[in-house]
Order: C-alpha cells, then structure tokens, then sequence
C-alpha cells in the first residue's frame, strides 16, 4: 500500500518536471537552450549596424549588460562599432562616462560623427585599478547613466562580476575593452574584433544569450 | 496718544514702551533706530581666560592711553573695591592687591559684536555695527511683523545678552547717546527727542575733548544748557561740528550706517564618544552637523558648494594629534548641506584613523546669500539630474578634480589644441560663434583617437601601408609652438588604420621638394604616429 501510494507521487513529480521544463525556460531568463535566442534578447539596443543586429544573439547590444570586446591593438574598430550608439545616447541627453581609455577621445571626430560633448564625461587613465572598479561600479549603478565604456587596467573576474551586476541592476549597457589575447571573463557577451582593409571582423568568443549558426560576421565599418 | 506717549518717554530706566496705536501708526517716524549697547563685551570677549582664574578675584580689562595703563572695564568684584573705568592701573594698585589684569582686545572685542550681531540680524534687514561696543538696528520696517515695539523690544532683549541697554530713538545718534549713559528709553517722535536728551551730560556727547571743556568752562554741562543758546552763535564760537552733532542728536541732518554685511560663514561642533573610534558613529555625528547646516542655510535663504569637517584627535600620551581635515564639494551650489554626506562617508571609508576622534567640526567658509534654486513652474515632470551630479562629486572627491573632465572643440588648426579639457557641467553649453569655425573641418577626416603624445614611428611600417588623404597643416607660428606637418591617413596591413604625420619643421632643405610618397620616406624623415581611427 505504502509502495503504491510512493510510486504514484513519484510519476506525479516526474509529470510536473516535463511539464514545467518548457514553461521554466519560458519564465526564466536564466534558462535557454544553446542553439536559441534566449528571452533577454528583446532587451537589446540597435548597433546602427544591421548586419551586426542580424548578428549578434541578443538582435543589438544587450541593454542591461556587460558586453566585452576584444582587440589586438587599440584603435582596431572597438571605438567606430560602438560609434552609433554613443550618438544617439548622448542625443537622448544621457551622460556617457569613458573610464580610463587608453588614448584621448578626439572631441572634432566626435563632434563631426553626431556626438554631443557636453554628456561625455572622461576619467583620465591615470587613475589606479582600484578607483577604476569602484568608479565603474557607481557609474554602471547608477539609473540615469547612459551608458559606460571602461578600459579596465587589470583582469578581475570578481570586479567584472560586479560590474554586471551593476549594470544589469541599473539596466544600462556596459562595455569592457580588453587588448590582447582574450581570457576567461565572466561578461555575459563577448566578441573579438580583428581589422582587415575597411572591414572589421566580429567574432563571438562566449554569449550568454544563445548561439548563431556563423560566429564570425565581416562589417564594413564606413 | 500725546499723554501716552510722554509718559512713556519720561519713564526712564524702565522701558515701557506703548502699545501700536492706530493714532502711533499715522504718526510713525520715518526711521526709529534701536541701539544695543553691551557694557561688559571687553570683559566677555577675553571670558575663556577669566574663567581660568577664580571668579570672585576682580578682573580688569586694560588698555595703554598716552602710555598709560588705564582701566578700560572691571568685573563686579572689581566695581565692589571701588575701581572703576578710566582710571589709572596704579590706582587699581592701590585698592587691589592682586586683581586679573587682562590686556584690552579690539579684535575679540569686534569678533563678539559681529557674533552679537548674528543673533538680531533676524530682526531687521537693516543694522550696522558701531564698534566697539554697540550696534544700531533700524527697526520701523520691523515693527508690525513682531506685533508691535514691545513686543519686538522684549524679542530683542530675550535674544542678546542680559546687560545690555536697549534704547529706541528716530535718531541713531540719539539712541546710542541714550544707551551708553544708561537709558533704557524708547522716544518715538523726533520733537521728544530734545527734551529726552536734555538731562544728559556734556562728558557724554561725541566730541573732541577741547570744545568739551570750552563748553563745560562756559557753564554749559548738560545738552538741555546747549539747546538753550543761539544756534548760530554756537557755530561761531564752537565750529560747524557741534552744530552737526546736535543735528544728528534731533534727526534733523540725515545720519546714514553703514549696513553690516551678514556674517558668511557657519561653524558647527559636535563631540563623540572619546574612546570610540566606529566610522558608522561618526557618520550620525556628520549627519547630525549638516542637518544644523541645513537650518542655518534655510534660516539666511543661502547656498554653498563647499563644506570643511575637521576631526579632532585624542590627546595620546599628553601629545597632541593634527586634526584630520575633509572637504566636500559640489559643483553646483546647493541649500541642502545633506548632498555632501556620501562624499564624507566615501572619504572616511578610505580614511585610516590612527587615533579615536574627540568631536568633529563642520565650516562652511562661502555662504552665498540670495540664490536659493527653485523649481521649473512650467515643466514639473522635468527630469532632474540632480543624484547624478552628487554621482559626479563622489567621484570628484575620491579620485581628484584633476582625473574627471569633459571634452570641447576649440578653433585651432593644431590637432594638439582643436580639443580642450573643461569642467564637467550641468547643463549644456550653449554653442558660441567662435564654434563656427570648428564647423569647417566637419568634411574632414579625424581619427577618434588622438595620442597623448606623437609617437614616433620607423619607415618600415610605412612601406607597407596604403596612403590615402594628404592634408598639411601649417599653423601657430605667432606663437612659440608652430607646426609645419602634413598629415596622411594610413592604413596598415595588420593593424589599424591611422592617422599620420610628416614633421617638416625640422627639415628646411627638403621641405618642399616633398610631394611623391617615396621621397619622404627618405631616411631622416620624421614620420610621427598621431592619431588611431578606432
């Protein structure tokens, strides 16, 4: 009696398993399939590139996330691809915070592309790595950042974690600029860059919002 | 109303002062001035050392006359002995043994009077300091607001200082005079004044001390005595002065103050647990200052931008400790002193406290007066950045004003100074009309990277790029920092493409004879690295 009673509530966990694995992955954005785009991906702003929107898993930049890109030298297209959206950012009157870049962002090219100065607010590189992680921490918090582009001096996967958390909580895009070979990082999206003539080559190194059929896409940046 | 009020102006030593009649208010002088005169501030702006000693030990406050010790105040216990001011120290010798002699202090003297003065500057707009021991407030405006002169009277004597003599006259001379010679008098019409000041001594009047003892040997020892004799024959004999002194006395000559400027700064204390040294408690301590902060903001509708905590430390083995200091600041002024907390809280978490804090001292050093923000009447759903602002002066105060900017066209060829560090504003700029001519370099081509500094590159890189646009630029030779340079955006196989440059300022001989490729990648050339297109 007593076996029989087990038996028929185990069949009644297993029933409700199956059926909840599809509403789960419906419900929950922490649950996707690999070859899918995963639920956040409505949460995602226009490159101002539609072939890269095409791209990209999330259909744009993931809003409420941090996006790292990779390059082997500075000045290979991680500044131009983001170039779009820095425009219209600033133009919707939202401060863009540039926390140490490598080199001076050159007001005339950015004031010719659409860029309005007066929301860009740059943190000289000459900060230490600690001030740089607390500061890109308080900026990616913050609810009426627009959006943060943080060249950080040092590999953490503890502050980059909390970056994230930073960003998705506050829901503003955050980009993580890394030059070199790329390491484990805990970015939920991550591309490599690599330059050739006019085009850019954007590959996916890791992403947590599903996966495309090609990992590499050619963009012509001009 | 006429026996009413000469009633009250004969009752002296006792201010009475009348009601607010309907018949006093058509009849209000233009001005009435009050005159508070402190008698003992000599004495009370050296108290911290009087307390020191005893106090029933006579204290005296002396000042050199003509080389002279003279006893400029004494305390009760000196007045008891018989001492009294003006006379000799030798004198005082004589009836004391051991009395305190304590130096005069003009400037304690004038820091207590300013003190003094905030605490009635809520009164009136209109007061002035008259040093050393008074201050005069113009008070008709004055009178309705706090129901009447009486009642504004006893306001006055409830916010200052005991024994200090208040008297009312149309005249500020008047008052004063009637103050210093002991009169708690409240005159409200100019034609009273002459008999109110009658009595008074001529010893007392502002005058030099040599038409003083020419009208004493004249027979003439009271204002009453001088009132009575020809006024133009008292000019002759006694000059024009007099005669403007008795004028002023009768408000019959305008006598103008100099208003005080309010006081501008605002000092707070407040003491901790001595042997606590919890960072959390100190944070309700500085919480608690700037709400102080707040009210004395609101109370004198002023803003700042800055504000200066000082921790005191222990005494540590009878030595000592240098005050730790903080400043936050904001880059726009604000009448809520509480804005500044997370910058002090960001700053005391970095903080290494060797030693426990005694109390901490709040300063604000720039009150702005008069500029209190309002809010937009017309657009109430407006957004307001206010938090990203206080964002920005957290990280202001952490990291230095040097390391945040924002970044701004500015009408130069030189690439090096087409752009500009600025202070990161509130509000956008509007654009000026030297802006336009940034506007004619929007078809050319510039790389979003500049490099802080040209960085030299060799002439192998350069066989291998493709060369597109050529542009020179010549420019700022007025000036000790010329550039003769042509530009080239180039793109290297593997790398970027970038923006490059040919110095030809270093290079007369061939400077013109420069126009294929081949030529100047001549060995010697100065090819610089400049910009990366991103």
């Amino acid at each position: 009696m007593n076996d029989g009673l087990k038996n028929e509530a185990q069949d009644g966990i297993n029933n409700e398993t199956e059926i909840s694995l599809d509403g789960l992955i419906k419900s929950q954005t922490m649950l996707w399939r690999g070859n899918r785009k995963s639920h956040t991906s409505n949460q995602s702003i226009e490159t101002g590139f539609e072939e890269l929107d095409r791209f990209l898993p999330t259909g744009g930049w993931p809003s409420n996330s941090l996006t790292e890109i990779v390059v082997e030298h500075w000045g290979n297209g991680e500044f131009q691809i983001l170039l779009p959206l820095l425009v219209r950012v600033s133009q919707q009157s939202s401060p863009v915070v540039f926390i140490a870049p490598p080199h001076i962002p050159y007001a005339p090219a950015l004031e010719n592309a659409g860029v309005l100065l007066d929301k860009l607010i740059i943190i000289d590189d000459g900060i230490n790595a600690n001030d740089l992680w607390w500061t890109a921490e308080k900026v990616l918090r913050h609810p009426e950042c627009g959006m943060a582009l943080i060249w950080p001096k040092n590999q953490n996967s503890r502050h980059t974690r909390r970056l994230q958390l930073a960003a998705s909580t506050a829901k503003n895009p955050g980009f993580l600029f890394r030059c070199g070979t790329p390491i484990q990082s805990p970015a939920p999206l991550r591309i490599q860059l690599a330059r050739s003539a006019d085009c850019v080559t954007v590959h996916i190194l890791k992403s947590r919002f599903g996966w495309q059929q090609n990992h590499s896409l050619s963009l012509n940046l001009t | 109303m006429s026996l009413n009020l000469s009633r009250v102006t004969n009752a002296s030593d006792n201010l009475t002062a009348p009601e607010p009649a309907e018949s006093q208010t058509l009849d209000q002088p233009s001005a009435l001035w009050i005159c508070i005169y402190f008698p003992d501030i000599s004495l009370n702006a050296t108290i911290d050392i009087v307390d020191a000693h005893d106090h029933d030990s006579p204290v005296l406050v002396v000042e050199n006359i003509k080389e002279r010790q003279v006893v400029h105040t004494a305390s009760d216990a000196a007045l008891n002995l018989g001492i009294m001011s003006g006379m000799p120290l030798n004198a005082a010798y004589a009836l004391c043994h051991k009395p305190n002699i304590i130096p005069r202090s003009t400037e304690k003297e004038m820091m207590l009077l300013e003190e003094y003065a905030s605490l009635i500057s809520h009164f009136t707009p209109t007061y002035s300091l008259s040093p050393p021991d008074s201050l005069l407030l113009e008070v008709s405006g004055s009178t309705r607001l706090f129901g009447g002169i009486r009642s504004l009277y006893q306001s006055i004597q409830k916010a200052v200082n005991s024994s200090a003599i208040i008297s009312l006259s149309p005249s500020p001379s008047a008052s004063r005079l009637l103050a210093h010679t002991g009169h708690k008098k409240a005159v409200l019409r100019r034609e009273q004044l002459k008999q109110s000041l009658s009595p008074i001594k001529i010893e007392h009047i502002d005058l030099d001390e040599k038409p003083k003892s020419q009208l004493l040997k004249c027979g003439i020892h009271t204002l009453g005595d001088l009132w009575r004799l020809p006024r133009t024959d008292l000019g002759k004999r006694f000059g024009i002065s007099l005669i403007q002194l008795m004028d002023k006395l009768l408000a019959i000559e305008p006598n103008p103050q100099t208003p005080a400027k309010p006081k501008l700064t605002f000092s707070t204390e407040i003491t901790v647990s001595a042997q606590n040294n919890n960072k959390a408690i100190l944070c309700v301590a500085a919480k608690e200052l700037l709400i102080r902060a707040q009210y004395f903001l609101k109370q004198h509708a002023s803003v700042t931008e800055k504000v200066h905590f000082e921790l005191r430390h222990e005494k540590y083995d009878g030595h000592d400790h240098e005050n730790t200091t903080l400043f936050a600041r904001s880059q726009k002024a604000s009448h809520d002193p509480l804005r500044f907390l997370p910058q002090f809280t960001e700053q005391l978490t970095q903080l290494d406290l060797a030693q426990p804090v005694v109390s901490i001292q709040l300063t604000i050093s720039k009150v702005i007066s008069g500029s209190r923000f309002s809010d937009d009447l017309f657009s109430p759903g407006k957004k307001d950045n206010q938090d990203w602002e206080q964002l920005m002066d957290i990280i202001k105060s952490r990291l230095g004003d040097h390391l945040l900017y924002g970044i701004t066209t500015f009408p130069d060829h030189r690439p090096e100074r087409t752009w500009q560090q600025k202070t990161v504003c509130r509000t956008p700029m509007k654009k000026t009309s030297d802006d336009s001519e940034t506007s004619e370099c929007i078809h050319l081509q510039r790389p979003l990277w500049l490099l802080k500094k040209p960085r030299k590159i060799n002439i192998d890189m350069l066989t291998s790029a493709s060369v597109y646009d050529i542009e020179r630029l010549e420019s700022g030779w007025w000036e000790q920092q010329s550039i003769r340079r042509d530009y080239h955006v180039i793109h290297f196989h593997k790398a970027a493409k970038a923006w490059v440059y040919l110095d030809l300022s270093d290079h007369h001989a061939c400077q013109n004879s420069l126009n294929t490729i081949e030529q100047k990648q001549a060995p010697g050339s100065n090819w610089y690295l400049h910009g990366l297109f991103g």
